[in-house]
């Protein structure tokens, strides 16, 4: 019954959205009507008003949905959203004050000699006015306004510059800071942990434990990632557009001729180039570097490029005025004052010290100045033509249109679940044959298809947290939510270039002249629609494309998780392995050398750990060369039971399948047995049913083939063989390079203990002459002092012994026994370890540097570059794990 | 125009007692939740009306009339509702609309004002008091109280907000388009702290939550006045006058009034649900030194149903008198759509 109502749902959606009523009211009414629809239907026909659902009732999932409005936005987890009024702010605050069109028309102008340049300005600008709106729509028929009726006068081909336009307006979907990236991150992320917790049943039904190793974890995308994921692709887009304007215009020139600009190409032209170019790409570099190199985050950016399109606009607004630059250079030269304070002081509000004030002042003349010039170009932007005012209302219409579909589709989303709705996409996705790749195309597929009728935002928030999930979870291909993110953003971007129905056409036919024919638009698009498609199947190809930006990013921020991290550790090692058999010869030799250090008067554990680490070194190679072996022997194996174990266990999920329908059955053959309306005729239904089923668990468990058990048995064995071996060399390289790490640590730190002789000294007069509480007082600060001191607990523990001795019964005599004893504890220590200083310190430092890298770098705090390269590398590709599972 | 029907005045009636139920309902919680009374649902249940099954007879004497009282302002308002509709029987719908309107931007230039001084206000509490300053300004005893959060509440942020109402009575500009402003000049606040100065505290962050989310609930309104909300208009576009009049009468009533109700009733209907409960326990932020205006964000969301309530009468009132053949004011064109907005 439920999905009846499921049906209706949809049904309403689509006569919602198709009557025209605003998506974000159409997707919640609907939602609400059809679940009163079906709280009415249960009371009037089976007199609950719960019955229609899957579980709970309508005032629970209502309820639920109020909620989800509620943490749309007073989360801290959703302050990613934040981000879209910035980036909006910014650009329509350069569309309106014409700094957008100013590009446009001086690159033209620049680029135009050349064969196809007036398109290629128009990528270039599409791509660039990413952030102005999240709408198709808006930005299709700006780039119309602006740019058709030049590529027009200039004799362009129609097709040509229509098909560009509407390729370059799309454009800015998918190249950063788009805010539809935004959304896409903020929904990919929680289909990401619904997806980690997917996984986790799944892990446990087929492993039947309950910790899954992290590295088979989902991973998540913030909107830092989508945006660095976004990039390659983007730009990949980009050139192939530039590339095709211009082969096309070499080829044939009369469909895309130069463009000779007019003016004298003298130093005037040059600075109006200059001003027009360099402000604009300076701060969308600002910003999107910002976010690349993990200095800011998105918000911070979107706040920065939203300040610096002020100040831009500050200058534009103000024509022919010798102080237009007035403001905007107080802002640069304010800058240059705050760069050269943080170049030189280490400020920090909450700890300032004495040489710090000088910074301090000039980093507040620095503000100041900054904001002052804000000021001013702010109220510039309000004086003149009310742009300030005309940019809020836009922001503040666009942000709240964005966020009201977000709410909506809240609501939805719990309605969708009430009727069971996510279940019956779930069972119908995987249960489509040939795996994770066909229910990958065919929710490709879908929002194609979807992206005719809606705009990019509501396929977010309605589809993607449908699929994304189911997608995510799937361990045979593990892609990442970053390229998961990217492919529906391209895919969408086709979408909308696609006649009939792509949105950008449909809008560009809106503003075009008559003259051009809507045919010759769809001529324009097609080849577009080529590239588009070049550029997805690219990214489909090669998802390091995608992944390895943010990966790299990550690990090499200052957030990046140490080299001990469990989900390193596969890739880590795999860059190891190579450089252990590169350099094996070197690494030996510097053990040799090593092992040829005088270590014989240091304390016997030191002594013996590190002669114990040194014979461990020595065995990396051979268990290396194990690990190797383990591994193709698995791998030899796999292929021809990869089929199996995939057959196997999709007909164990059948099974399960099948068993929880019986036992819901079961259950409500229960519920009849005890009605008061009992009815045999029903009851004999569920046993029938009931046996069918049990007849078809057992028809399923005939077809797993005889040689599982056995297959699999090997399997097992195969592979814990191999985290066995895997697991014995981490841990021989840990017990290599600990003591190493461990001896430099004691000698460097140290110093200043050969000074406690005397301190210890006087405490012994000091109990001896002063009360017991006294003598405790200073003993503790001596034992204070030692603890700053490495490795010093033998010492310590002697005072410590002594302070203990004059608490409760002071014994006076004892303390001073336990001083002498530390003394002695001392003088040996300060013996050897200054002898080591001397001779064995720096052997050993020599030592840890060769072999930090490799032995050594499970225990570094770090990766260091040529790691992190590496390991982003590696684990930016699809991995198949299914064979965990 | 054709002269007003029986059926023109009903329609009136059923949309201003529609919202004016709104307000009441609003007004009940409000007396049910803060000042205690039975309320008419307590009353229901202890009188054993019909369909609310046994009497429980939990009211007693005194309770009993304070819930009838509360019953009686329910009926006043349809009553009134009632009585204004046959005062006026030949006002056109477009009149009522545009009372409804104003009433909405009311509402939301006061609530502007409200969040504005409440930001300003509350920012300068929670910088002091993280910088052990509050007590060295305003004294111990008061220092400690504004550390809890029913006192700020009580006594900074309810006064400023209705501060903030007497201020809209006179001052009429679209105040909460500037919202966006405060939210670029609240972040950008903190990249300056942050990368000058090294300094980072969570009321930054909180001031720009509590603006950005104040931007978008109470721009909602005025943006479906000027067609800000974006429509799917593959068909929209070929619709005709009245097919579109038919398109905004219907989703207004079916789709956009019941999400305002919805909210309204699941936030509001115990003393547990969503945003009553945010709002009785002055909840704050869990982030320790933070802004106290989590709780006000939960008010955020009833203001949202109430404005939207008003202003989704009054686009029903507006396409309601196009279908009954009021004509369209000189001062808007027939086609108010202007660039698509998809």
């Amino acid at each position: 019954m439920e999905l009846v109502f499921l049906a209706i749902l949809v049904l309403l959606m689509v006569g919602a959205l198709s009557s025209g009523f605003p998506v974000g009211f159409a997707l919640p009414g609907s939602a609400i009507l059809s679940i009163g629809l079906a709280a009415l239907c249960g009371w009037l026909f089976a007199g609950d008003v719960d019955a229609y659902f899957v579980q709970d009732g309508p005032i629970q999932w209502l309820s639920a949905g109020v909620t989800n409005f509620r943490s749309l936005y007073w989360d801290v987890e959703r302050d990613t959203l934040i981000a879209i009024p910035l980036f909006v702010f910014m650009g329509i605050m350069l569309q309106r004050s014409k700094v957008a069109e100013d590009l446009l028309v001086t690159m033209a102008q620049l680029f135009g000699p050349i064969p196809g340049g007036l398109g290629i300005s128009v990528v270039f600008v599409g791509a660039l006015l990413a952030a102005t709106t999240g709408i198709v729509g808006a930005t299709v028929i700006a780039m119309g306004l602006i740019s058709l009726p030049a590529m027009l006068r200039n004799n362009y081909s129609k097709s040509l510059a229509t098909g560009t336009i509407c390729a370059s307006g799309t454009l800015g979907q998918i190249i950063p800071p788009s805010i539809v990236l935004i959304i896409l991150a903020d929904q990919l992320s929680n289909a990401a942990d619904q997806a980690g917790a997917l996984r986790i049943a799944r892990y446990k039904e087929a492993t039947g434990q309950t910790n899954m190793p992290s590295e088979f974890d989902v991973v998540s995308a913030s909107a830092g990632d989508m945006f660095m994921g976004a990039f390659i692709p983007g730009l990949i887009l980009v050139g192939l557009y530039m590339a095709y304007i211009l082969i096309q215009a070499l080829i044939r020139p009369s469909t895309a001729p130069p463009v000779p600009y007019d003016g004298k190409m003298d130093s005037r032209f040059a600075l109006k180039v200059l001003l027009a170019l360099v402000p604009p790409l300076t701060l969308i570099f600002i910003v999107l570097g910002s976010i690349l190199m993990g200095i800011a985050t998105v918000n911070q950016a979107g706040a920065i490029g939203a300040i610096g399109a002020m100040i831009m606009a500050g200058y534009r607004l103000v024509e022919n005025n010798n102080r237009a630059y007035y403001p905007a250079a107080l802002a640069v030269a304010s800058l240059i004052i705050i760069g050269l304070v943080l170049a030189n002081y280490e400020l920090n509000a909450k700890n300032i010290q004495d040489e710090d004030v000088p910074g301090m002042i000039m980093a507040g003349i620095g503000v100041f100045g900054l904001l002052a010039a804000v000021i001013w170009s702010g109220w510039r932007t309000y004086r003149i033509d009310n742009t300030l005012v005309a940019v809020m209302i836009e922001t503040a219409k666009t942000t709240s249109m964005v966020f009201i579909i977000l709410l909506g589709a809240a609501m939805l989303t719990s309605a969708f679940r009430a009727f069971g709705g996510e279940e019956l996409v779930r069972d119908h996705l995987t249960s489509l044959p040939g795996g994770f790749w066909t229910q990958f195309i065919v929710v490709m597929a879908v929002i194609f298809l979807l992206g005719f009728f809606l705009d990019f935002i509501e396929i977010a928030v309605v589809v993607v947290p449908i699929v994304a999930p189911i997608l995510l979870a799937d361990p045979s291909a593990n892609i990442t939510a970053v390229w998961l993110g990217v492919m529906i953003g391209l895919n969408i971007q086709t979408s909308f270039l696609t006649p009939p129905f792509g949105f950008a056409l449909f809008y560009l036919r809106g503003v075009a002249p008559p003259s051009v024919r809507t045919l010759q638009i769809y001529r324009g698009a097609a080849i577009f629609i080529t590239l588009q498609l070049v550029g997805l199947a690219i990214a489909g190809a090669w998802p390091s494309l995608v992944n390895y930006l943010p990966n790299r990013t990550y690990l090499t921020s200052s957030t990046a998780p140490p080299p001990l991290n469990p989900k390193l550790q596969l890739c880590l090692e795999d860059h190891l392995f190579e450089r252990y058999r590169a350099e094996e010869g070197r690494l030996t030799a510097a053990i040799e050398q090593a092992s040829s250090l005088d270590i014989g008067y240091l304390p016997e554990k030191t002594a013996k750990a590190l002669a114990e680490g040194l014979v461990k070194a020595k065995m990396t190679f051979e268990l290396t060369r194990q690990v190797d072996e383990a591994k193709s022997a698995l791998d030899a194996f796999t292929p021809g039971y990869k089929p199996l174990h995939v057959e196997v266990r999709g007909l164990e999920a059948d099974v399960r399948k099948l068993t929880a329908r019986s036992e819901e059955l079961k259950l409500y053959r229960d519920r009849e047995s005890r009605s008061t309306t009992r009815s045999d005729a029903r009851m004999a239904e569920f046993d029938a049913e009931i046996t069918e089923i049990s007849q078809e668990i057992e028809d399923i468990r005939g077809r797993v083939p005889a040689v599982w058990e056995a297959r699999h048995k090997e399997y097992v064995v195969l592979s814990k063989a191999l985290d066995k071996a895997r697991s014995v060399y981490r841990r021989n390289v840990d017990d290599a390079y600990e003591p190493v790490a461990k001896l430099r640590g004691t000698l460097s730190g140290s110093e200043g203990l050969a000074a406690f002789d005397a301190r210890i000294e006087a405490l012994t007069s000091v109990v001896r002459d002063k009360s017991p509480e006294l003598a405790m007082d200073a003993i503790k600060v001596v034992e204070d002092g030692l603890g700053e001191i490495a490795d010093s607990s033998s010492i310590k523990r002697h005072v410590s012994r002594a302070w203990r001795a004059l608490r409760r019964n002071p014994d006076q005599e004892k303390a001073i026994g336990e001083l002498a004893k530390a003394r002695e504890v001392l003088a040996s220590e300060v013996a050897w370890r200054d002898r080591a200083i001397g001779s064995l310190l720096p052997g050993i430092e020599r030592y840890d540097e060769e072999i930090r890298d490799t032995i050594g770098a499970r225990q570094q705090k770090r990766l260091n570059l040529e790691q992190a390269k590496f390991v982003a590398t590696c684990k930016s590709v699809h991995t198949d794990l299914s064979l965990s599972f | 125009m054709p002269p007003k029907t029986h059926l023109d005045r009903l329609l009136r009636f059923l949309a201003l007692a529609g919202v004016a139920l709104a307000f009441l309902f609003l007004f009940n919680n409000y007396l049910i939740y803060w000042r205690g009374w039975p309320g008419v649902f307590e009353l229901a249940t202890s009188a054993g009306w019909p369909g609310f099954g046994e009497a429980t007879n939990s009211l007693k004497d005194g309770g009993a009339t304070t819930a009838w009282w509360q019953v009686g302002t329910y009926i006043g308002g349809i009553l009134i509702s009632a009585a204004f509709v046959l005062r006026t029987p030949d006002r056109v719908m477009q009149a009522d609309a545009a009372i409804l309107s104003v009433m909405a931007a009311y509402i939301i230039r006061a609530c502007f004002w409200g969040v504005f001084l409440i930001g300003l206000a509350d920012i300068v509490i929670s910088f002091l008091r993280v910088e052990d300053l509050l007590a060295g300004v305003v004294g111990d005893q008061l220092s400690k109280d504004l550390g809890r959060s029913a006192f700020r509440g009580a006594y900074v942020h309810y006064p400023l907000l209705a501060f903030g109402f007497l201020i809209a009575l006179f001052n009429k500009k679209l105040g909460f388009i500037w919202l966006a402003l405060l939210v670029v000049g609240a972040e950008f606040q903190i990249v300056i702290s942050r990368f000058v100065f090294s300094y980072e505290q969570a009321f930054m962050g909180d001031l720009v939550r509590f603006w950005y989310a104040s931007l978008f609930l109470l721009g909602s309104a005025y943006a479906l006045v000027e067609e800000g909300h974006v429509r799917v208009d593959v068909l929209y576009v070929h619709f005709s006058d009245r097919g579109k009049a038919w398109a905004n009468t219907a989703g207004s009533l079916l789709l956009g009034l019941p999400l305002c109700w919805v909210i309204l009733t699941q936030g509001l209907w115990t003393r547990g649900a969503s945003l009553n409960s945010p709002l009785l326990s002055y909840e704050i932020s869990q982030t320790g030194f933070g802004m106290y205006v989590k709780y006000l964000m939960a008010g955020l969301l009833v203001i949202f149903a109430l404005s939207m309530t008003a202003q989704f009468t009054a686009t029903f009132l507006i396409s309601v008198g196009r279908l009954r053949g009021e004509p369209v004011p000189a001062s808007e064109p027939a086609d108010s759509a202007e660039a698509p907005a998809h």
